[in-house]
């Protein structure tokens, strides 16, 4: 691993993609996440499992800056959240895209305005070739018939799809899924996580968090599982599937119901 | 008792940063005129017919009322000179803070509210965007842009309302009636009070705009943002009006 180091070590190795370290952080006297620590180097997929209200999403709104913390150290490529201003902020968050449960679509845009948006906020390219970009990265994850409709005339699958068009059209170098495949249907959830498994041709660095761990399990390289906002365990798929913790191995080996 | 009043000083002081910040905002680079365009034609253009509506109905209830009760003393020659200093002075400003409070304030809190619990705010910060500039701070301009304008709507279709009504009850030329009604309107009669009413855009947009952009609870917060949005919206501008019209008689002659 990458050591515990988010800018890096002497030894001449890049910095993670994703650092946390010594997270803490509570809402109004509730403690969600105690001592929570993740490296995630450059290139791996990592999946962050837990049951429902064990922080999952606090982590990652946390880790992209969406939250603030109260301790502790979070980096992105070795930029520390906690000391940017938040324009410097934007600019590392340009490096991500991010995945939410539902989409997140903006209600106003139709579907290729939603994948639009990012293209005409962060470049200068003309209208034909955000047109054109737009088109190829809705045909990625097959959608692109659907370029005219409102996102109320989706279904939640082909709303996480779009999101997820929306979230690699900038082409980030760092991919962020909040429970991909929650309220899909088997065969709907696993088109996402075949879309999210191609990422890795493209050398992304993925953090997926899921409480599905029998589908995340086929994606990642290594994974956590959180228990009562503490990182319980952490290790390979296999690994953690010969657990001797036996609410690790459940989690691990759970399929989405 | 003694919580609810800390509860709302507290509530007075996140509003109070929210407007500075708001303000500062203002005169902060990128500024996002595309979106400011759309939420001026949202605010402005897509208000016009019910504010030239409620104006042209206002004047004519203005001279109806003006009719009757000078009738009593004789006076109902001074009917256009009524409906151009009431209007003009007095309700036109008034009366567009208040219908705007009503269509765009609900509107605002209800669309922040809900960006915000579908969590399209977050996305917005997600995808590198500054959610505050973006979404605040355009609204916050444009409601100052819309608002002078909409009263001069007010203004103007309120006196047309009023001439309509005094031609058909007392035969009025259309001529007469104007040059009655701006025989007695100097510069100093409108000017402030279009003016102040910039002061009602700022409230209504930093109002509106920091009970949706805060929302919490799902729908049911986003109801309370938008009936909230109204309800502080017109009573801060009715207190708020006391303060300027008491100012404004500093610049003209009550």
């Amino acid at each position: 691993m990458s050591g515990d180091r988010h800018d890096g070590d002497r030894n001449g190795n890049a910095a993670p993609a994703l650092f946390c370290q010594h997270v803490f952080k509570s809402f109004g006297g509730n403690e969600v996440l105690k001592d929570v620590s993740i490296t995630i180097p450059t290139g791996q997929f990592f999946g962050l499992l837990g049951r429902s209200g064990t922080g999952k999403s606090v982590t990652l709104g946390l880790m992209i800056g969406l939250i603030p913390l109260d301790s502790g150290i979070i980096a992105i490529e070795g930029k520390e959240l906690g000391q940017l201003k938040h324009k410097e902020l934007l600019e590392v968050r340009k490096r991500v895209g991010f995945l939410f449960q539902q989409g997140a679509l903006f209600d106003s845009l139709s579907v290729r305005g939603n994948v639009a948006f990012p293209l005409r906020r962060h470049t200068d390219k003309r209208e034909k070739e955000i047109r054109d970009i737009v088109h190829q990265t809705l045909e990625s994850v097959g959608l692109e018939k659907d370029e005219d409709k409102m996102p109320a005339a989706l279904s939640g699958g082909m709303r996480k799809r779009v999101g997820l068009a929306r979230a690699l059209v900038l082409d980030p170098s760092i991919v962020m899924a909040d429970e991909p495949s929650s309220g899909l249907d088997a065969i709907t959830a696993s088109e996402i996580y075949d879309l999210l498994g191609k990422l890795k041709e493209r050398g992304k660095t993925l953090l997926v968090v899921s409480h599905d761990g029998a589908g995340v399990r086929q994606l990642v390289d290594r994974m956590a599982v959180l228990e009562r906002g503490s990182i319980a365990a952490t290790g390979t798929p296999d690994e953690l599937a010969k657990s001797e913790n036996q609410e690790v191995r459940a989690l691990v080996t759970a399929r989405e119901r | 008792m003694f919580t609810g009043l800390l509860k709302f000083i507290g509530a007075a002081g996140e509003l109070g940063i929210f407007s500075a910040r708001a303000t500062r905002d203002l005169f902060r680079p990128p500024f996002e005129i595309a979106e400011l365009t759309r939420q001026v034609y949202e605010c402005g253009m897509k208000s016009t017919p019910l504010i030239a509506c409620s104006g042209l109905a206002l004047g004519a209830v203005m001279a109806m009322q003006s009719e009757a009760s000078m009738s009593r003393f004789g006076g109902q020659a001074l009917v256009p000179e009524a409906v151009g200093i009431g209007i003009f002075r007095v309700l036109g400003p008034l009366v567009t803070g208040l219908l705007i409070s009503g269509r765009v304030g609900a509107g605002i809190g209800a669309e922040l509210g809900g960006m915000r619990v579908t969590q399209q705010i977050d996305a917005l910060e997600a995808l590198a965007v500054d959610s505050f500039k973006y979404l605040v701070v355009t609204r916050v301009l444009a409601c100052i842009i819309a608002l002078p304008i909409l009263t001069l709507v007010m203004d103007f279709s309120g006196l047309i309302g009023g001439m309509v009504l005094d031609m058909a009850v007392a035969h009025v030329s259309p001529m007469l009636f104007l040059k009655d009604a701006f025989q007695v309107l100097a510069l100093g009669d409108y000017l402030p009070t279009v003016l102040k009413t910039t002061v009602f855009g700022l409230i209504i947009g930093t109002v509106a705009c920091y009970l949706g952009y805060n929302t919490s609870g799902g729908a049911t917060g986003v109801g309370r943002a938008s009936t909230r949005s109204v309800v502080f919206c017109s009573l801060l501008l009715i207190l708020i009006d006391i303060i300027l019209v008491k100012l404004s008689f500093f610049w003209s002659s009550p």
